[in-house]
């Protein structure tokens, strides 16, 4: 079964993609978020960034099964 | 019961001092370690902060606050520990994180409080914007020694 996703991005990586969350259907795994989210924001390419699924820190390609949020943050600067 | 985290704006002494008060009624505890951050007027290459404007994760951030929580519990023993962070634009002067951390004796309220202050700023995931003059900006870093 194929997952719903919606991706949101935070802080700067926002203002690369002008956008604060996007929808994607029909995607198997995180790298495949990944992919698609860095072929429509060529630019994403040029920042750091890490990837929360479900709001946790993930480090490397997660299966998805059903409906997830998966975030792109730019490092942490609160304080 | 999930406690709460953002305010909007930088946190009011008024609010900070009624902290202090509540916990006079707590006699169990002989030490309050409290941290104050402070917007600073920073002269960047990009002109002079006039502040910084506070975004977050929210809900990501009160999951991992009471994960911090809970780890700092089980290494001290401490009572109890309050966390505040702004949210929304916060000028030079003001007060854009509040620590408080209490405990019986001073070492342990000492020791979580510094170790709270850099898991707050290392793995919350809260970004400061610092507003310039000459209607510039740039996204703030944060620095950190690894060692705490």
């Amino acid at each position: 079964m194929k997952a719903e996703v919606e991706v949101l991005f935070f802080g700067l990586l926002s203002e690369i993609t002008r956008e604060t969350s996007i929808r994607i259907w029909d995607v198997a795994d995180t790298n495949s978020v990944e992919n698609i989210v860095i072929n429509r924001y060529p630019a994403l390419r040029n920042y750091n960034y890490l990837i929360a699924l479900d709001k946790q820190l993930i480090n490397e390609n997660r299966l998805l099964v059903s409906e997830h949020t998966i975030a792109f943050m730019p490092p942490f600067s609160g304080g | 019961m999930r406690r709460s985290l953002f305010i909007q704006g930088p946190i009011s002494v008024a609010f900070i001092s009624a902290q202090i008060r509540k916990h006079q009624f707590k006699t169990d505890i002989g030490a309050n370690q409290i941290f104050l951050g402070q917007v600073r007027a920073d002269q960047t290459t990009n002109g002079l902060v006039t502040g910084i404007e506070y975004t977050a994760y929210e809900q990501m951030a009160l999951d991992i606050m009471e994960e911090i929580r809970a780890s700092l519990f089980e290494k001290y023993p401490i009572r109890c520990i309050h966390v505040y962070h702004s949210l929304g634009l916060v000028k030079p002067g003001g007060c854009s994180l509040f620590i408080y951390v209490s405990a019986a004796h001073s070492e342990a309220a000492f020791l979580a409080c510094q170790q709270l202050l850099s898991k707050v700023k290392k793995q919350l995931p809260i970004w400061g914007k610092e507003v310039m003059d000459k209607q510039q900006y740039q996204w703030k870093v944060n620095t950190m020694t690894e060692s705490i």
